[in-house]
């Protein structure tokens, strides 16, 4: 398996960070309670500042352990795409989301550490 | 007193900073010496001792006179360069700074849309993410410094080399000093505070202050070839440092238009603004004019305001490519004087009509940049 560059896990947080900002305004105009709406709010904010984290620091630590945190990345943002593409409920995009955060969040926090 | 008169240097072999042998000396004469007294002796007596002190002259800086010209044309291309490149990274510092306001005026507006009546409140962008972009503003800053610190460098190589040594020796020897000093100053802050170039040191100024025209002109000569050496070493590192940090910049340039976009089109869903700031530029761009009324048109037209609001987003995609462009335009700035430096150390001429076409071209997005942020660039033009 190819290992991915710190450019690579900058690209993948950044663009997980871009499509939940821009899909924020049709969540929200989609939530019904004000839980919902934290939800989606805290979202965007967690993977925010997690391209903001990234930004600053160099992802370039290596080990199998952030490979899995790469690859987890990616597919936490496939699922999202795939749940909006599908029509899926406000709830299960919002929890999808999440995923997303766990693992951008996990990958930060591992890339960035002294090898 | 001695008069010294300049004449041509004549030489074999180029310009090169290595030493050349006295013995082996192909200079056949620096200065023609004059008759002149001192104290009743006739100079011409002590013209054993110029001889030797003009091998040893040789020995120190090579025979060539020092590449005033091509120094102040390098050092003046590399001032517009880093001006500019300074410019662009600090308005990138800027936007982050001041994201908070957009930020915090479009999740409130996205808030208020929700069907969820209590979730309309003033949202203000959480103080850690605050903190987060201020913190990488700072960061960002320090791009900047260094960029302004080589271009600090490239100011002290210019005093340098504006200096006439032949023909202003006696009021300016404390100028080339404090210039070569100065340029040490500003090398070394490039370089951790670590100097690249010992000052001049005293015995050498003192030598100066006796007229050796000649000594001063290859000190010069040695100064401004060390120096171009040094400065290129600093542009290497921080083109190096740049190019390692493109990624980030990129997404830094997005993630700002992002922002900014996503704000203009609160502006445009509201009406706040007229449609005419998008719809007038399209119409020049198509080479059509607008009927009389077209404004009101818009408004009543749902899909009149829907394919403006696309034209929004196109827009702010050309805006990003621009403000990418200007990254990578200032690092091939960079290059193209790094290319400069080699040409001054290998044939003592420089050409730096690449490194004018890149600053021009990154100088008027800037200015373009800046028109439509309603401010003045501040690159040097």
């Amino acid at each position: 398996m190819p290992s991915s560059s710190a450019n690579d896990r900058l690209t993948v947080i950044y663009k997980a960070y871009k499509s939940a900002f821009a899909r924020r305004a049709d969540d929200l105009k989609q939530a019904t309670t004000t839980e919902q709406i934290q939800a989606v709010m805290n979202n965007v904010d967690a993977l925010e500042g997690s391209y903001l984290d990234a930004a600053r620091k160099s992802l370039d630590a290596t080990g199998p352990d952030i490979e899995a945190c790469y690859q987890a990345a990616q597919s936490a943002t496939a699922a999202v795409d795939k749940a909006y593409a599908q029509g899926k409920a406000l709830a299960e995009r919002i929890t999808a989301v999440s995923a997303v955060v766990s693992a951008v969040g996990s990958l930060v926090t591992k890339a960035a550490a002294v090898a | 007193m001695l008069r010294m008169v300049p004449l041509p240097c004549k030489c074999r072999g180029g310009i090169s900073d290595a030493p050349t042998p006295a013995s082996h000396s192909t200079c056949v004469s620096a200065h023609r010496i004059l008759p002149a007294r001192i104290g009743g002796f006739r100079v011409m007596s002590i013209r054993p001792f110029l001889c030797l002190a003009l091998g040893a002259m040789a020995a120190l800086g090579g025979c060539a006179a020092a590449p005033r010209a091509p120094a102040t044309t390098l050092a003046e291309a590399g001032l517009k360069a880093t001006g500019s490149f300074s410019t662009e990274v600090r308005n990138l510092a800027t936007q982050l700074r001041e994201a908070d306001a957009a930020d915090s005026f479009t999740r409130t507006w996205e808030l208020c849309q929700s069907p969820v009546a209590e979730a309309c409140a003033p949202s203000v962008t959480p103080e850690r993410l605050s903190i987060q972009r201020n913190g990488l503003a700072d960061v960002v800053d320090l791009r900047a410094n260094a960029i302004d610190q080589l271009g600090a460098a490239y100011s002290a190589l210019k005093q340098e080399a504006a200096y006439d040594q032949s023909t202003d020796l006696q009021g300016a020897t404390k100028s080339a000093i404090d210039s070569a000093n100065s340029f040490g100053q500003a090398a070394a802050s490039l370089n951790g505070g670590k100097r690249f170039i010992p000052a001049v040191p005293g015995e050498v100024g003192a030598l100066l202050d006796f007229g050796f025209g000649v000594l001063g002109d290859r000190l010069q000569r040695k100064r401004i070839l060390r120096a171009n050496r040094e400065i290129a070493q600093a542009v290497l590192q921080l083109r190096n440092g740049m190019q390692n940090e493109l990624e980030v910049f990129l997404t830094l340039t997005d993630y700002l238009v992002g922002k900014r976009t996503a704000a203009r089109l609160v502006f445009y869903d509201a009406q706040l603004t007229s449609p005419m700031t998008v719809m007038t530029p399209l119409a020049d761009q198509l080479d059509v004019t607008l009927v009389p009324g077209a404004e009101s048109m818009i408004a009543n037209s749902p899909a009149l305001r829907t394919a403006l609001r696309a034209t929004m987003e196109a827009n702010s995609r050309v805006e990003v490519l621009e403000a990418q462009g200007r990254y990578r335009a200032g690092i091939a700035g960079l290059d193209a004087l790094l290319r400069q430096h080699r040409e001054l150390e290998t044939k003592g001429g420089v050409t730096v009509g690449d490194v004018e076409r890149i600053i021009d071209q990154l100088n008027a997005s800037l200015a373009k940049y800046a028109t439509k942020q309603g401010d003045k660039p501040n690159a040097q033009q």
